[in-house]
C-alpha cells in the first residue's frame, strides 16, 4: 500500500538529491565564503590571541558563549519536537521531522565550536580530559553534550534507514555511483521484514525518550554553568528549566524558519501546508507563555526583592539595555501569543516572520543574561579603559558568528542534497498497537 | 653550556627581582661605580660571643638593591693598628655574618668599648664601603619560673669587663618576643633593676609549635654602651599548633577528589543514557544481520517488493 | 678557605635559626645583584639551607635566589602553615606601592593588576574609603570547584594557585569569583618570554591564554619573605602571617591576628557569600588620612577609573560650582 506513496514522494524529491541549480551553487559558494572568514577570524584570533574579541577582565564571556547557548538551544527542535511527536504519533509531523532532526545534529555540532572559541588554550583541551574534575559544570557539559550528539546521531540515523533502504532500491535515481554505494552500506541491508520492522521501532522509541532526556540534561547543565556561580543575576535556581523552555522556544522558530525555506526552495508546498505552520506555530505559543512566564518570574523576584547587586543588574537592564529588553522579553513573548493566538493572523508568512522575530529576540535573551551579569560584579568596575567597562563585540566575534551561521545553513544545504529533507517512507509502515509506547 | 647557564642565571635574578642589570651597567659606564652603602651592625649573643653583622646595598635610581656575594672584610680596632678579623662573604639577602668570641684581648677605649670595622673594597663596578660599630660585650641569659600557676619570664643581664668578669650589666630597658614566621612577636618590656635583673609575666596564649615548644628571645637594641644584645632560651609553655592537615576535608567541591553522591550520580546518568544507546547500536546491528541473512537466502531478489 | 666555607654556612644557619632577627626579613625587599666578577655560573658546589618551613634546600652557591619549588611540591602547599592576611583600611591612603612592587614582583605590565585598589563608598551617605583587594584565597573557594581541569587549586597552607602549564584558558573561574580577582592574559607580553623555570608558586613567567591572579607570594614565604605588597606598603595598612601561629605583621610590627580582629572589629568582605576568605579587613575608623589624599596624588590615568564613583562625581560638581 505504501510502495506507490513512497516511490512517488522518491521521484519527486530525486530532483533535489540528482543536481543542483545554478542558484544553488550561487548560495553554497556565498557559504563557503562566510565559513572562509569565519575560518580567517578564527586565524586571527589564533595567532593575535583574545585582544582581538571584545572581551575583557570583566566580561570574559562574550557573544561566542551566547551563540553557544543559542545554537545548543535550537537543536532542541529535533530533540524535542521530532521526539515528543514520534512518542504521540502525530501524523502530521512527517513532512517536517528530517528538518527538526537535522537542525538538531547540525547545531550540535556547531554550538560546541563556540565554547571552544572562548578557550584560551585551544592547544590545551584534552586536558578536558586528562585532567577532567567532576566537580566542574564544564565537565558536565563536555559529558552531556558528547553524548547527546551521539544520541541524535544515532536517533537521526534510525529515522533515516527506511530512507536510506528507499534510495538504495531506487533504480531510477541519477547520482553518483558512490553515492549508491554510501547509501547501500548506510541502508545496513534494511528490507522492511516484520522483524526489522520491530527493532527498528523499538530502537527508535528508546531512542526517542532518550533524546528527549538526555537534551533536558545538557540544557540544565549549560544552565547550571551560570547558575552555579555566585553572580548577580545568575545565581538562581530556575535557571535549568528556564534555559530548557528557551532552548524549546528557539528550536520552534528555527524549525518554523526551515519549513518556510525548504518549502520555497524545494517546492513542497503540497507537503508542508498551514496546518504544518498552524500546529508547530501552536507549539510554539505555548513555550512563549512558559517562557514569559519564567522571565517574568527571574526579574519580578529579582527586582522585588532587591537586593544590592540584583537591583543594580535590573537597573543596566532597563537603562542600557532597554531596547534589547524590551524586544526580547515583550515582543519574542507577546508577537508569537497575537499572532498565532488569533485565528485571523495565522498565514504562513505572519507565522514565519514571528519566527524570525522570536530567533532573534531569544539570541537577545541570552545576551541580556550573559553580558549584563558581567558588567556589574559585587565589586564595582574601576576602570579607566572603556574596553574593560562595557562589552562590545568585535569583528572577529561577529565574523565567527556569522561564520557559525554560515556553516550551519551549508551543512544543512549539503545534508539535503543526500537525503530528501522530508521522509519519503511511510510513517504506518510499521505495525503499531494500540498503547505500544516503549519508554 | 656553562656559558647558557650563566644566561639562564642571570636572567632568572634579572626577572625574578624586575630589576634591570643595566641600570647599574649604564650607571657605570656613565658616572663610574654605582655607590655602595653599608649597614654594620653588632650583637652580643648568649653563646658567649659577639655577631658582626653587615648589609650592602646599591644606591640606583629606582631605590636601593641588595648587593650578593659581595666579599666583606671584618676587622677590629687595636691600639693603633687594625687587625683584620677574617672574611665573609654576603648571602642571598646581602648580609654578611662573622662571629668573634666575647671573651678576647681586643682593645678597648676609655669607656671599655671594642670597635668593630667591616669594609668592602669595591670594584670597577661599584664603590668601597664600610662600617663600624663600637659595643661592649654583654649576655642576656633567659629562665622560666612558674609561681602560684602563673608563668614568669626571667631576664639576667651581665657585662663582660676588659679584666675578664662578668658584673651585673646597670638598668636597661629589653624586650621579650617570640620569633614567628615573618616577625619577631613582642610578649613583653621589661626595666632591669640595678642587678641587671627583670620579670614579665608570661602570657598564655602564645602558640608553639605542634608540641607547644617555644624559643624566647631577649633583645637590648641599639644601646648606647651594649650596642644588641641578645639572649635566648626555649620553652614548652606554648599553645600546641593545630596543624589543619589532618582534618583537611577530602571530598568537597573544591578538592582534587568529588563528592561521592556526584560520582555515584554520575555513573547512575550516563550508565542510563549509554545504556539505551547501546540497546539502539544493537538492534540496528541485528537489522543489519537479518539484512545479510536475507540476501544471502534468496539471491539476487528485487528487495523493492518485500513492503507489500 | 675551608674555614671561611663553615663560617659562612654557619653564619646562615644561624641567621635562619634566630628567626630573622631585628627583621632583617623585610630588609631584604629588594631585587638581588650579583657582585660583577664573583657570578662565574654554577659553581656545582651547594649550600644547605633551612627554609622557613623547616625543609632543608639545596641550593647552589651562586645560584642567587632559591630555586623555584617545582610544580608538584607547588600543588602541595608549605607543611604546618596557613597563610592569612589583615588589611587595615584605616591606614590605605592608595599610594599604590603595593600594586606597583606586585607589579615588578610578578612581571606585570602596567594594565595587569594582581592587586587593585577600589575607591568604595557602602552607601549613599557613608563615608568613602580605599579599599586594596588581593585575592581572598577562600577556604570554600569558587574558583576551584569550577575548574573544569584542576589547574587552579587549594593548597594545604590555605593558598589557592593558578598552574599556567595546565590552565585552558576557558575563564570560567574568573566568573566563578565573586570578588572579580582574577585577570587574563589577552595576548602575547614580552615578560612572558623570560627564560627563568616556571613556577606555580611565583606565577612567573605567565601564559598567553591563561588566567592569573595574587598567589599570596608563597615562594617569598618560603624564604622567609613577606609579599611584595606587604613589604611595600609605605603606610603598613597590610598584615601577613600564619593565621595558626596567631600572628601577621606588616613588616615593622607584630600584633596577634585574633587580637586585632577583636581590637578592631575585624571583617571579611562579602563573606555572606560563603567563600569564607582568608582575607580580613580592619574597617575605616579614626583613619590616618583623609580620602581625597589618596585621589589627589593619583597620574590621570588613574584618576580616570574613579570618576564614576558617587565620591568623584560629587567633587566634580562641587568643581563646577
Amino acid at each position: 500500500m505504501s510502495d506507490i506513496t513512497s516511490d512517488n514522494m522518491l521521484k519527486e524529491f530525486a530532483p533535489q538529491l540528482e543536481r543542483t541549480s545554478n542558484l544553488g551553487k550561487v548560495w553554497i559558494g556565498f557559504l563557503i565564503f562566510g565559513v572562509c572568514m569565519g575560518l580567517f577570524a578564527l586565524y586571527t584570533q589564533v595567532t593575535k590571541g583574545h585582544i582581538v574579541t571584545g572581551m575583557r577582565d570583566n566580561v570574559v564571556w562574550g557573544v561566542y558563549i551566547v551563540n553557544f547557548i543559542f545554537f545548543m538551544g535550537i537543536s532542541y527542535a529535533g530533540a524535542l519536537i521530532s521526539g515528543t511527536l514520534h512518542l504521540f504519533h502525530a501524523e502530521w509531523r512527517k513532512p517536517i521531522i528530517r528538518m527538526a532532526e537535522f537542525i538538531t545534529v547540525i547545531s550540535l555540532l556547531i554550538g560546541p565550536l563556540y565554547i571552544m572559541l572562548c578557550v584560551g588554550r585551544l592547544d590545551r583541551l584534552p586536558n578536558l580530559v586528562l585532567f577532567g574534575r567532576i566537580q566542574s559544570p564544564i565537565t558536565w557539559d563536555v559529558i552531556a553534550i558528547s553524548s547527546d550528539i551521539f544520541g541524535c546521531f544515532i536517533f537521526l540515523y534510525l529515522a533515516l534507514l527506511r530512507d536510506l533502504s528507499k534510495l538504495r532500491d531506487f533504480s531510477e535515481l541519477k547520482v553518483p555511483a558512490w553515492q549508491k554505494k554510501m547509501y547501500k552500506i548506510l541502508a545496513l541491508g534494511y528490507t522492511g521484514t516484520p522483524e526489522q520492522q520491530k527493532r527498528l521501532k523499538h530502537a527508535t522509541d528508546i531512542m526517542a525518550a532518550m533524546v528527549i532526556a538526555i537534551a533536558i540534561i545538557v540544557y540544565s547543565v549549560l544552565a547550571w554553568i551560570f547558575s552555579v556561580t555566585l553572580q548577580p543575576g545568575w545565581h538562581s535556581t530556575i535557571f535549568g528549566p528556564y534555559f530548557v523552555i528557551a532552548a524549546v522556544y528557539s528550536g520552534t522558530g528555527v524549525l518554523i524558519l526551515a519549513m518556510a525555506v525548504f518549502r520555497k526552495v524545494y517546492h513542497l508546498e503540497e507537503h508542508i501546508t498551514l496546518k504544518h505552520f498552524v500546529n508547530v506555530g501552536v507549539i510554539m505559543l505555548v513555550l512563549a507563555a512558559f517562557f514569559g512566564y519564567f522571565t517574568f518570574s527571574e526579574y519580578l523576584t529579582k527586582w522585588y526583592g532587591s537586593e544590592k547587586n540584583d537591583e543594580m543588574l535590573i537597573k543596566i537592564l532597563f537603562k542600557d539595555y532597554y531596547l534589547f529588553f524590551i524586544f526580547s522579553n515583550y515582543v519574542g513573548v507577546l508577537l508569537p501569543l497575537i499572532v498565532v493566538g488569533f485565528k485571523r493572523f495565522r498565514s504562513i508568512r505572519n507565522i514565519t516572520i514571528t519566527a524570525v522575530v522570536v530567533i532573534i529576540a531569544l539570541w537577545m535573551n541570552r545576551y541580556l543574561i550573559v553580558v549584563p551579569t558581567l558588567e556589574s560584579p559585587y565589586l564595582p568596575i574601576e576602570d579607566a579603559r572603556e574596553a574593560w567597562r562595557h562589552y562590545s563585540a568585535t569583528w572577529v566575534e561577529w565574523t565567527l558568528t556569522a561564520g557559525g551561521v554560515a556553516s550551519f545553513c551549508l551543512f544543512f544545504t549539503i545534508a539535503s542534497k543526500f537525503i530528501p529533507i522530508v521522509q519519503v517512507s511511510e510513517l504506518k509502515e510499521e505495525p503499531i498497537e494500540p498503547g505500544d509506547i516503549t519508554l | 653550556m656553562q656559558m647558557q647557564k650563566i644566561i639562564i642565571i642571570l636572567f632568572a635574578i634579572a626577572s625574578v627581582a624586575g630589576f634591570k642589570q643595566s641600570v647599574a651597567q649604564k650607571e657605570a659606564a656613565k658616572t663610574g661605580p654605582s655607590e655602595t652603602v653599608m649597614k654594620f651592625s653588632c650583637t652580643s649573643t648568649s653563646d658567649d660571643s659577639i655577631q658582626l653583622k653587615a648589609i650592602v646595598s646599591v644606591k640606583h635610581e629606582e631605590g636601593a638593591t641588595l648587593l650578593v656575594n659581595a666579599p666583606i672584610s671584618f676587622s677590629v680596632k687595636m691600639t693603633e693598628t687594625v687587625q683584620v678579623l677574617g672574611k665573609a662573604k654576603t648571602n642571598e639577602q646581602g648580609i654578611a655574618f662573622f662571629k668573634v668570641p666575647a671573651h678576647n684581648r681586643f682593645t678597648r677605649n676609655e669607656v671599655q668599648l671594642i670597635t668593630f670595622k667591616a669594609a668592602y673594597e669595591g670594584n670597577d663596578k661599584f664603590t668601597a664601603a664600610e662600617g663600624e660599630s663600637a659595643l661592649k660585650p654583654a649576655k642576656l641569659s633567659v629562665s622560666f619560673y612558674e609561681e602560684d600557676s602563673v608563668r614568669y619570664v626571667k631576664v639576667e643581664a651581665t657585662q663582660l669587663n676588659a679584666d675578664g668578669k662578668e658584673t651585673p650589666l646597670g638598668p636597661v630597658d629589653i624586650t621579650v618576643s617570640v620569633p614567628r614566621m615573618f616577625s619577631m612577636l613582642k610578649l613583653a618590656s621589661i626595666s632591669l633593676d640595678s642587678t641587671g635583673i627583670g620579670t614579665a609575666e608570661f602570657p598564655t596564649n602564645i602558640i608553639g609549635d605542634s608540641l607547644g615548644n617555644l624559643t624566647i628571645v631577649a633583645l637590648v637594641e641599639d644601646n648606647e654602651v651594649y650596642g644588641n644584645v641578645q639572649g635566648q632560651a626555649t620553652n614548652t609553655w606554648g599553645l600546641h599548633k593545630h596543624l589543619i592537615s589532618p582534618d583537611r576535608p577530602s571530598r568537597e567541591l573544591w578538592t582534587p577528589i568529588a563528592p561521592l553522591w556526584m560520582i555515584i550520580t554520575l555513573i547512575i546518568m550516563l550508565a542510563g543514557v549509554w545504556g539505551h544507546y547501546i540497546y539502539a547500536i544493537v538492534q540496528l546491528i541485528l537489522i543489519n544481520k537479518s539484512g545479510k541473512v536475507k540476501a544471502e537466502a534468496i539471491p539476487g531478489k528485487n528487495t523493492k517488493s518485500i513492503n507489500s | 678557605m675551608d674555614q671561611e666555607k663553615n663560617q659562612d654556612n654557619n653564619s646562615r644557619r644561624k641567621f635562619l635559626k634566630l628567626g630573622l632577627l631585628a627583621g632583617a626579613g623585610t630588609v631584604a625587599t629588594g631585587a638581588l645583584l650579583a657582585a660583577g666578577k664573583s657570578l662565574k655560573g654554577e659553581s656545582g658546589e651547594k649550600i644547605k639551607v633551612l627554609t622557613t618551613s623547616g625543609e632543608v634546600m639545596e641550593v647552589d652557591k651562586n645560584y642567587l635566589s632559591l630555586a623555584p619549588v617545582g610544580r608538584k611540591e607547588s600543588h602541595e602547599g608549605i607543611p604546618g602553615r596557613k597563610f592569612v592576611m589583615v588589611i587595615d583600611l584605616a591606614k590605605c591612603k592608595n599610594a599604590r606601592k603595593c600594586v606597583e612592587a606586585c607589579q615588578k614582583g610578578h612581571n606585570l605590565t602596567k594594565g595587569e593588576e594582581f592587586m587593585k585598589v577600589y575607591l568604595l563608598q557602602d552607601s549613599e551617605k557613608s563615608a568613602p574609603y580605599w579599599f586594596p583587594k588581593p585575592c581572598y584565597h577562600c577556604d570554600n573557594p569558587q574558583c576551584v570547584s569550577v575548574c573544569p581541569v584542576g589547574a587552579t587549586f587549594k593548597r594545604s597552607d590555605g593558598i589557592v594557585l593558578i598552574d599556567n602549564e595546565r590552565c585552558i584558558g576557558c575563564k570560567f573561574c574568573m566568573t566563578g569569583c565573586p570578588y572579580s580577582t582574577r585577570i587574563f592574559s589577552w595576548k602575547h607580553e614580552d615578560a612572558y618570554d623570560s627564560k627563568q623555570p616556571y613556577s606555580p608558586e611565583k606565577s612567573v613567567p605567565g601564559v598567553e591564554g591563561t588566567v592569573s591572579k595574587c598567589d599570596f607570594c608563597p615562594d617569598l614565604a618560603r624564604e622567609g619573605k613577606l609579599p611584595y605588597c606587604v613589604s611595600a606598603c609605605p603606610m603598613g595598612v597590610i598584615y601577613y602571617g600564619d593565621i595558626d601561629e596567631d600572628v601577621v605583621t606588616n613588616g615593622v610590627d607584630t600584633y596577634k591576628f585574633s587580637d586585632l580582629i577583636r581590637d578592631r572589629a575585624g571583617y571579611q568582605y562579602l563573606e555572606n557569600l560563603g567563600t569564607r576568605p582568608n582575607v580580613y579587613y580592619l574597617p575605616p575608623v579614626e583613619r590616618q588620612f583623609p580620602v581625597e589624599r589618596g585621589y589627589d596624588g593619583l597620574d590621570e590615568d588613574i584618576k580616570a577609573r574613579y570618576d564614576n564613583t558617587p565620591y568623584v562625581q560629587k567633587l566634580k560638581k562641587k568643581e563646577k560650582k
